[in-house]
């Protein structure tokens, strides 16, 4: 008899102990708080996949180092998503059910962003996209879901805006992988540009981790477009303007933000002269040796100093910015609702890095929708701002 | 040690176990034991046609994202319930295998493995290309898992739909190698002109295994888009073909158990090495070559002759045939 | 459209596709493996060549050498560590050693190399493209194509013409048979394994300046690579090049007349129908099996 009352008063302050740290949220302690992250840190795309989530690590690194928010450090759990759907799942429900992170901030493949999305939605977990384009991730827009990294269709929108100021310009085409990234910047061109007055000469694809795009080239310079969007990655781009110097291709060249960093892909292409007339989307507020990124190429370069530093290094950062200035306004007695309405009331806010000022509203999840156009000019990137002008 | 007697303890508490277990597991614990337990049957479809049949063939990832598209694009395009969408799935992707066979039953060898690997590529770049119907990268979302208006979403409810198709499947597995057909399978396999003399019908029998490794495969990939709710033509390419092999291989080629412990092997050791990532593509490559180095029959093989496996004997009742035979022995020696 | 234009393009790659293929068929003719780490041999022989050009300073023909060298060791070292021992297993077991050799190679490569995109110059950087008629081609186009004659033709001579070549077609021919008149035939597996990857780390050096490195680049030219050695008949030398070639040129052609969405899936179309009509490939005999 005693032993069972006995067994019934344990169980019983047990069961409200249990309710009581239940009741606590998840990743938030006096002193920390847990951020989860993920990226595609194996395989192929690992090349692109550890830059980017360095740069947010940067900043959280050096937010502890000052400090930290409210008393707490940022403390990053770092999983690794392949780029394969099945992985990336597994890798969020590990952050979510296993490391019980408070809040996550990662992201940097399409596809694989929208097979964890249900993750985030159904377990109310705050997510801040970390580089990954498609718009389907955070439009419509979910109570959950932030980015702060221009959408696919913010890239094709920006390019088919600087096409029209470029003078009698007419015809304009497109070569793309055949991958959802590319489709998206794509979908905004096909969108848009019959009302810009252009017309649609040539339409091809170009398969990734080609080495010669002899047949893409040859098709455009027969439909002699004055305008080539070229939605392809940094290598692929290369490829294909050494093929369009090769074969004499004319016209302007477009790119997306996927080849920034244009001297490398001038010295990938093989010459500057490839890179005449090439124009590439930027949302960066400048190269990244000017003077107004130098305190954010500063600190990435104090927390991985032998990284190489690219533009990739910056895709990160206006992220976490957002994500530590929402957290010093939700206050010391953090939660995730909290968390997410200050990050929903985020006006103007600094992008660090990034081309715009970061918005989000009660039916607006996608922080930065401005970008700008850089080029190539005596062998350094400038902004060429969102008007052509003939060099 | 009284192997028999673990053997049978074994097959008794298998099922029990599997059934209790989503009562103790969070979500990422039970979501990668959904995984082990469809790459359970994808595992076994590819040993009937690669360990049994010793058919080198190369399009099983691509037939398993055609079971993955039939079953998601009928329950989100169609409304289909899930219960017909998945046997579909099956059935979809053993039409496909079916007709890749009919060229490739000619082939040996490298040949077959390339016809196979090419009609492998073409599935994958018509799932791509075929915007109208497969809605190309996008990507299709499934529609939440119904039973009678009861929703089945979530890892643990999904993972006992998951164990009874994967049982009823290893069981089927089970009555099909240790039939006349398995026996047949396993001639083809040693020897393909001897078979023929025996009396096989080879061009039969070669078209019937690559049906029925397809229709595994198939109901593989329905199972497979059910557990991850999403699907893009990305994942049945070339990479996911090398799970697959090396699941089997690593496991056991023509052993039943391999195709478990393989897939058990595979899925669990990814992610038990999240720890040492940049390490994690060296370890695996290294690890696939030492076991098969060292254990070219397998796990299921080397478990096998130890005696930690119970054999696998191509005939059905086996142990009552045994018991007799030792029976009818002590007779004889009686008498 | 230039048809010639396109031909050429098509078989500077088809080149590189045959040296690939060249490998893949010799390894398989003398010890029964499809060598599915081919690719990454490729990838060695690249990143040798632009180690020895771009770190170490050697010169272009020199780090041309070093890179046929460090595979050609590569390939004799895999031989006799892995395949030797695994000789007598099933094809499907050695295919899968190799499989998982890829990987490993791919990730290893990834420890120096993975976190970029590398150049490695054509052998003359500045020179201008060649008009022929109307068609155009670069000069390391031109040169990647003598290179792959080049070397073909001595790899003919080679075997033909001297003893260690004669050695290494009686082991291809009769495994038994050479052993018995002498023939160390370890030795010749291992010379095998090396000649075939010293071609493929040709093939890397070739590629390179028109692929950019990366620890992935191997992958595609593999799976050309063979597709067209089956193409031709996966015993038959001659065979290889010539799938190579037609691969290389049929892929160009669809991309060109008909579309670029199709040039990838090209060749792997012509395969179905090809084999279906000779299922040994196109100079492939079909094998007397003695019961």
């Amino acid at each position: 008899m005693k032993s069972s009352i006995n067994g019934i008063a344990l169980g019983a302050c047990l069961a409200v102990l249990a309710l009581g740290t239940a009741q606590a949220e998840p990743g938030v302690t006096k002193d920390t708080i847990k951020l989860g992250m993920f990226g595609p840190l194996t395989g192929a795309v690992s090349i692109y996949g550890y830059p980017i989530n360095n740069g947010a690590i940067a900043i959280y690194r050096a937010i502890n180092d000052q400090g930290g928010i409210h008393g707490r450090k940022i403390e990053i759990v770092h999983e690794d998503g392949a780029c394969d759907p099945a992985k990336t799942r597994a890798a969020v429900k590990k952050l979510v059910h296993r490391d019980e992170v408070f809040a996550i901030h990662g992201g940097s493949c399409s596809a694989a962003v929208v097979a964890a999305k249900p993750e985030f939605v159904e377990n109310k977990v705050p997510m801040m996209v970390m580089a990954a384009t498609l718009d389907a991730i955070s439009d419509p827009p979910n109570r959950y879901v932030f980015t702060t990294t221009l959408p696919g269709s913010g890239d094709g929108v920006t390019m088919i805006k600087f096409a029209k100021t470029i003078p009698n310009a007419k015809r304009i085409a497109v070569i793309k992988h055949a991958n959802e990234w590319a489709e998206a910047k794509a979908k905004a061109i096909y969108a848009s540009y019959k009302e810009a007055g252009f017309e649609l000469v040539a339409d091809v694809v170009l398969e990734s981790k080609a080495n010669d795009a002899t047949s893409q080239v040859l098709r455009l310079r027969e439909a002699k477009p004055d305008v080539t969007m070229f939605l392809l990655y940094p290598g692929e781009s290369a490829v294909f303007l050494r093929d369009a110097q090769k074969y004499g291709l004319g016209g302007q060249f477009l790119g997306t933000t996927a080849v920034m960093d244009l001297v490398d892909l001038a010295q990938r292409a093989g010459s500057e002269a490839a890179m005449k007339n090439v124009h590439v989307g930027a949302f960066l507020i400048g190269p990244i040796d000017s003077p107004e990124m130098k305190q954010y190429a500063d600190i990435y370069a104090k927390y991985f100093p032998k990284d190489k530093l690219q533009s990739l290094s910056f895709y990160g950062m206006s992220g976490a910015l957002t994500v530590i200035d929402a957290l010093r306004r939700a206050g010391p007695n953090l939660t995730r609702e909290k968390f997410v309405d200050a990050l929903e009331s985020t006006r103007d806010g600094n992008a660090g890095p990034g081309y715009c000022k970061v918005n989000f509203g009660p039916n607006k999840r996608q922080g930065c929708n401005t970008g700008t156009m850089w080029a190539l000019r005596g062998g350094k990137i400038v902004n060429a701002g969102e008007t052509f002008k003939s060099n | 040690m009284p192997w028999d007697t673990i053997h049978l303890w074994v097959r008794r508490l298998f099922i029990p176990i599997l059934l209790a277990i989503p009562f103790f597991t969070d979500r990422y614990v039970q979501y990668v034991l959904n995984l082990i337990m469809i790459y359970v049957v994808v595992g076994i479809g590819l040993n009937f046609l690669l360990g049994y049949a010793g058919q080198f063939a190369f399009a099983h990832a691509a037939l398993m994202g055609i079971g993955a598209y039939a079953c998601a694009l009928l329950m989100s395009r169609l409304a289909f319930p899930f219960w017909i969408a998945l046997p579909m799935a099956g059935v979809a992707a053993m039409l496909v295998g079916s007709l890749v066979a009919l060229p490739a039953m000619r082939m040996k060898r490298v040949y077959l493995a390339l016809v196979t690997l090419a009609f492998a590529e073409l599935i994958q770049w018509i799932l791509i290309h075929w915007k109208t119907v497969t809605l190309g990268t996008d990507g299709v979302s499934l529609p939440p898992t119904q039973l009678f208006g009861y929703k089945l979403t979530g890892d643990h409810p999904m993972a006992y739909v998951i164990l009874f198709v994967a049982a009823t499947l290893y069981v089927l597995g089970q009555r099909v190698v240790t039939s006349r057909f398995g026996r047949a399978l396993v001639a083809l396999r040693e020897n393909e002109i001897v078979a023929q003399c025996s009396g096989i019908n080879v061009t039969k029998t070669k078209l019937y295994v690559f049906a029925l490794s397809s229709f595994y495969a198939g109901i593989g990939g329905g199972l497979f888009a059910l557990a991850l709710g999403f699907i893009v033509p990305d994942g049945f390419g070339l990479f996911q073909l090398v799970v697959h092999f090396s699941l089997v291989v690593i496991g056991g080629l023509i052993s039943m158990y391999g195709s478990v412990i393989g897939a058990v092997v595979l899925t669990a050791l990814p992610e038990l090495l999240r720890d040492f990532q940049w390490l994690q593509e060296i370890i695996y490559g290294f690890t696939l070559v030492i076991f098969i180095l060292f254990m070219p029959d397998g796990i299921a093989g080397l478990g096998k002759r130890k005696g930690w496996l119970p054999r696998e004997i191509l005939v059905r009742n086996w142990r009552d045939l045994e018991q007799r035979q030792r029976s009818h022995a002590s007779q004889e020696g009686r008498k | 459209m230039d048809a010639l234009t396109l031909t050429l393009a098509g078989i500077a790659n088809g080149s590189l596709y045959a040296l690939v293929a060249l490998g893949l068929v010799l390894i398989y003719k003398t010890q029964d493996v499809v060598n599915f780490a081919h690719g990454e041999v490729l990838m060695f022989g690249a990143f040798a060549g632009y180690t020895a050009y771009r770190i170490v300073g050697l010169d272009y023909m020199s780090s041309f050498l070093v890179a046929i060298v460090f595979c050609g060791l590569l390939g004799a070292v895999t031989e006799r560590l892995f395949f030797r021992r695994l000789a007598h297993h099933h094809h499907i077991t050695l295919a899968m050693v190799t499989v998982g050799l890829s990987f490993a190679f791919k990730g290893l490569a990834r420890v120096p190399f993975g976190a970029d995109l590398y150049t490695f110059p054509p052998l003359f950087p500045d020179a201008q493209p060649i008009q022929i008629g109307q068609a155009i081609v670069t000069l390391q186009n031109l040169i990647t194509i003598a290179v792959a004659v080049a070397l073909t033709t001595m790899l003919f001579v080679f075997f033909r013409i001297t003893t260690l070549g004669k050695q290494m077609r009686a082991t291809q021919q009769n495994l038994l048979g050479a052993k018995f008149v002498g023939i160390n035939t370890g030795r010749v597996f291992s010379l095998t394994w090396a000649l075939a990857c010293a071609i493929g780390g040709a093939a890397g050096v070739l590629l390179g300046p028109s692929s950019l490195l990366y620890p992935d680049m191997g992958g595609n030219f593999l799976l050309k690579g063979f597709a067209a050695a089956v193409l031709g008949g996966f015993e038959s030398v001659p065979g290889a090049i010539v799938g190579a070639l037609l691969i290389g040129v049929i892929e160009k052609l669809v991309g060109g007349y008909v579309s670029t969405a199709f040039e990838h899936i090209s060749a792997y179309c012509v395969i179905i129908i090809v084999l279906f009509v000779r299922p040994y490939g196109l100079f492939g005999v079909k094998p007397i099996h003695r019961v």
